[in-house]
């Protein structure tokens, strides 16, 4: 008995847990299962969901017209919601004859709908389903007693454990190992004092990882338990935050004061990074510059059919405006980019180019507390995208005169800390496309909040418009509607209109912004064909093409 | 599961050490590493472990059918290429198609799999299993589950050392875990964890900077930046992952042999390999170059034996023409020291220094091919490190790479390459041993803080 009871307990117990996890990976699946019969005039794919979770394969209906009838299989226990939907693209192509839940052979009557004809092309099925055929008791009971048995032969192999003998440590030495052993073990267990269980990570700007599900909502098991859980782990294990800050801290002592990679250099007495990319930028060749300048003219004759106004806006860039911080032997990109406006100006008539650079250096050197560009990111800041709204606004008053800016004590505007701008903020980021790597990160992670404050966040609302901004908000494009505004503008350009369209909004009537680099399926291009027919039917009065002076170049080599 | 991540080291380790201290008795105890081993291995992706399974259970089976059947050199000759099939298919199948591709009008689809971790590392030690017990030299080991223990031991599993069955499978069946072999396996890992989380990936980091960029935008001196960075790295990588190995097994009262002995004191490519990797160099010499015939051939014979085995250690690092051209560049080396006996050659001290400098020379030019993504890019990085690239031998742009503190790094890992620290894990007495102790602390936490600050950890050996 005093062998046979550890032995018979530990089998019990295996057994038990091998019976639920079985029962919940396998003695459930396939359990339920959906029956389609459609008529169809051309090939059509259903997509069904089921749990919120999308069929592994979409449920082929037919490959050719005529009438057919498939079968789905539902890997699941319980059914909480059922989705049944098809292209809809197809109209009047479709009639659904049949739509049944079968439930182990058994045709649940509940779920059954008939002859629903296009264009529904949605059915639901959301009161929830427990299985009861495979699963009954004696199945599990058996299961359970096999298993038992299975187990029992095993553990009956392991002899018991003989009687133990103490190793106690003896001696200064032997006590120092005990000592070492029992921090050793200490500190492995230190991670989890505390589990993090925010949502959020402010630092970071993202969500932490939520803890892993083993046997998630409608799937029999988690194969990427182990990611999930690192994931979760490494976000959320206690002190996270101050031990990375630590470390860094140590390491960032070591950096020399200037840091430089292959993407950018940075000056650690000054906080200024500069991107390599927009340094040393190279002039256009002869061919180039013509076949840009072609892509301008034709982006004038455009504008000129339909009426509409064309301004180019060049936003200078911190490499030109802020020249004198960057020590190394790089050039700033404005000779380039000035040249190349001056035979923009002389060989596209009709376009009306901005480029304030030269009020943005005195600006920056009458007040050098205000910043015009983040010191940490390629971007202008609001204080800079403002110089720009004058001088465009200046150009527009020509020919527009009612359209007047409003000075920036008309928003509501609220203040931050952070020295990034958009793009640095997320640290994912930061270390996939960022030139901001290595060294330069960890020397910014250690100063992430209160080494400058010239940031002004761009947290705006204005009460006459009804109009609140939010921040980190970069849609594909933008509609504004301000009722004492005049004429309506369209403005198209890359990341640097977010910072310009603040002030810019609530000089027009309406305003539309379509923005080229979202990094989303359009690319980063400023193709004009994509957008002519949307100008075309948004009529406007002003066109405004707005682009940083380092991408200048790349921006109008793709417009056509 | 990676030793360096955080989920190994605060997580697995620790309740895998509860659970084993926990039972008493070898039998329990096996019974939970092999359980441990099996969830270390099936972490990443679980669907890989049925391939382990598998390949052990051949091995088993066959071994046993080693000891029964008329027909033993047939019965071997399959299990191996059982277990071969494996490595081949996962491994080799795209190389090959590519390369057969090469020459046909229409080319195949090259097969969609991933290669499985590990699968260079178990095949060998299975291998090896097979050819101990084909050979006598160990008894048949008749229990799976204990084979499947030596062969999916989580210390050693995913990347060596690639121990011999003959080695451990006394320890299987009986070893004792003491208070100072758990001492000094704790210290031994934590030596290991630091070398690869203070000094790898500080290097790395300067190594994949410059190796990601064309060589035609870096000058010589930053090319051999990278390439002593990545040396350094490869060393400190692969050595404290094995430090880590052998620790972890202390802990758990299994001595593993050593893999590493300052392989860059060697004067010789023949000298280097009996230091690098001596798992793997020792189970060429016994499971392939001796089975040819080994030295005791004649001279043609002999090189042509030598120019095997090498060529199958580059193969077994990767499936790729850059391993290839390695292994060649390391026979062609090896049979030049035998033809001239270059290393027997006896001098003083400044022969010693010229020869270990015109092998470190040798051994950093062909590890460009090691390192390379593609042929045409090593040499194209050869010919910027001769000073013949767009940039010159000096321009400069070595500074975009290295800051003080990498600097700082590179000088103390290649400080560390010399036996400076040799022996700390095993020191005694009870001042020394308080040093070591409470240094050994400040590791594990530098390391826990160097681990909390990245995310992107990969050791190297894994891809092989």
């Amino acid at each position: 008995m005093k062998k046979t009871l550890p032995r018979l307990l530990l089998s019990l117990l295996l057994a038990l847990l091998a019976t639920a996890a079985l029962q919940r990976a396998y003695l459930y699946r396939p359990f339920f299962s959906v029956s389609l019969t459609a008529e169809t005039e051309r090939p059509v794919t259903f997509t069904l969901h089921y749990n919120g979770l999308p069929l592994k394969d979409a449920v082929h209906i037919s490959q050719k017209p005529g009438r057919h009838t498939t079968v789905a299989e539902l890997r699941t226990s319980r059914l909480e919601h059922l989705e049944l939907s098809y292209d809809t693209d197809l109209a009047g192509a479709v009639t659904l004859h049949r739509l049944a839940l079968c439930d182990g052979g058994k045709e649940s009557p509940l779920a059954a709908a008939e002859s629903k004809e296009a264009p529904q092309r949605t059915f639901k099925w959301e009161e929830p389903l427990r299985s009861e055929l495979i699963c009954d008791t004696p199945l599990l009971l058996s299961t359970f007693f096999l298993l038992l048995l299975l187990f029992w032969k095993i553990v009956t192999r392991f002899p018991l454990p003989q009687r133990p003998q103490p190793r106690l440590p003896r001696g200064k030495e032997a006590w120092l190992s005990a000592a070492f052993c029992a921090l050793f073990c200490l500190i492995l267990v230190l991670p989890w004092c505390r589990i993090d269980r925010a949502e959020v990570s402010e630092d970071e700007n993202r969500a932490l990882a939520t803890p892993p599900p083993f046997f998630p909502k409608g799937q029999s098991f988690n194969l990427h338990f182990g990611r999930d859980f690192e994931a979760w782990f490494q976000d959320r294990f206690w002190q996270r935050s101050n031990i990375v800050y630590a470390y860094t801290r140590a390491v960032s002592k070591a950096d020399g004061q200037v840091l430089e990679n292959g993407a950018a250099v940075m000056y650690r007495d000054s906080g200024w990074i500069f991107n390599k990319e927009y340094l040393n930028l190279p002039a256009p060749t002869q061919e180039e510059q013509a076949a840009y300048i072609s892509n301008l003219n034709m982006l004038q004759s455009f504008c000129d059919t339909h009426g509409i106004a064309l301004y180019l806006a060049v936003m200078p860039g911190k490499e030109s405006v802020y020249a004198e911080e960057n020590k190394r032997a790089l050039t700033a990109p404005e000779p380039v980019v000035r040249q190349f406006l001056n035979t923009v100006g002389e060989q596209c008539p009709g376009l009306t180019v901005v480029y304030p650079c030269t009020e943005m250096k005195e600006t920056a050197q009458r007040d050098p507390h205000t910043l015009l560009h983040y010191q940490t990111d390629s971007h202008i800041n609001e204080d800079g995208a403002y110089l720009v709204a004058e001088a465009l606004t200046t150009a527009m008053n020509r020919r527009f005169p009612d359209l007047k800016l409003q000075p920036k004590e008309a928003f509501n505007s609220t203040f931050s800390n952070q020295r990034f701008g958009a793009e640095y903020k997320n640290t994912k980021r930061m270390q996939e496309i960022g030139p901001i790597r290595g060294d330069m990160e960890r020397w910014l992670m250690l100063h992430r909040d209160g080494y400058t404050q010239q940031h002004r966040y761009p947290h705006y609302s204005w009460e006459q418009g009804g109009l609140t901004l939010r921040r980190n908000k970069i849609p594909m494009s933008i509609v504004s509607h301000f009722e004492n505004g005049h004429s309506k503008a369209v403005l198209i350009g890359d990341s640097t209109t977010q910072y310009i369209r603040l002030w810019l909004h609530t000089m027009f009537k309406d305003m539309l912004r379509l923005r080229a680099n979202n990094n989303g399926e359009d690319g980063n291009e400023l193709r004009m064909s994509r957008w002519e027919a949307q100008i075309v039917r948004y009529k406007p009065d002003i066109l405004i093409i707005c682009v940083g002076e380092g991408t200048l170049f790349r921006h109008i080599a793709t417009m056509y | 599961m990676l030793f360096s991540s955080l989920s190994f080291v605060f997580a697995f380790l620790p309740l895998v050490l509860l659970l084993y201290y926990l039972f008493r008795g070898t039998a329990y105890r096996n019974f939970i590493l092999l359980a441990a081993s099996l969830l270390f291995y099936a972490w990443g992706e679980p669907r890989y472990l049925l391939i382990l399974l598998v390949s052990v259970t051949i091995t088993w089976a066959a071994a046993l059918a080693l000891t029964r059947v008329r027909y033993k050199k047939l019965c071997l000759a399959a299990a191996l290429l059982a277990d071969l099939s494996f490595l081949i298919y996962f491994k080799y199948t795209n190389f090959l198609l590519e390369n057969i591709n090469a020459l046909l009008t229409q080319p195949v689809d090259p097969i969609n799999v991933v290669m499985p971790i590990g699968i260079s590392f178990y095949t060998f030690q299975a291998i090896s299993y097979l050819m101990d017990v084909y050979r006598g030299e160990v008894p048949v080991q008749r229990s799976l589950y204990k084979l499947m223990l030596y062969i999916t031991l989580f210390p050693q599993l995913v990347a060596g050392p690639i121990v011999k069955y003959h080695d451990i499978c006394l320890q299987i069946n009986s070893r004792q875990e003491t208070l100072h072999d758990f001492t000094c396996g704790a210290r031994r890992f934590i030596f290991g964890l630091a070398k690869k989380m203070l000094i790898a990936n500080t290097l790395g980091a300067v190594a994949d900077g410059i190796f990601a960029l064309p060589t035609a935008q870096y000058d010589g001196a930053t090319a051999w930046l990278g390439i002593v960075a990545y040396c350094v790295q490869l060393y400190f990588d692969f050595s404290g992952y094995s430090d880590m190995a052998i620790g972890l097994c202390l802990m758990f009262g299994f001595k593993l042999p050593e893999n590493f002995n300052y392989p860059f004191l060697s004067c010789s490519t023949t000298e280097f390999w009996r230091r690098w990797h001596i798992s793997l160099s020792t189970w060429f010499r016994e499971y392939l170059y001796f089975p040819l015939g080994g030295s005791r051939v004649g001279p043609f014979r002999l090189y042509l034996n030598l120019f095997i085995v090498f060529m199958a250690t580059g193969i077994w690092h990767g499936a790729s023409w850059n391993f290839v051209l390695w292994g060649l560049w390391n026979a062609v080396f090896v049979i030049l020291e035998k033809a001239t006996n270059w290393p027997k050659i006896e001098g003083g001290f400044a022969f010693r220094v010229f020869k270990n400098v015109s092998f470190m020379l040798s051994f950093l030019i062909g590890l460009v091919f090691f390192r390379a993504d593609t042929v045409p890019y090593a040499l194209d990085f050869l010919a910027d490190m001769a000073g013949c690239g767009a940039k010159g031998m000096w321009a400069g742009s070595h500074a975009c790479f290295i800051n003080p503190y990498a600097a700082g790094v590179l000088l103390l890992g290649v400080l560390l390459s010399f036996p400076l620290a040799r022996g700390w894990a095993y020191v005694k007495g009870f001042k020394v041993s308080l040093a070591v102790n409470v240094w050994c602390l400040v590791l594990l936490i530098a390391s826990w803080g160097a681990m909390a600050a990245s995310t992107y950890n990969p050791f190297i050996y894994f891809r092989f």
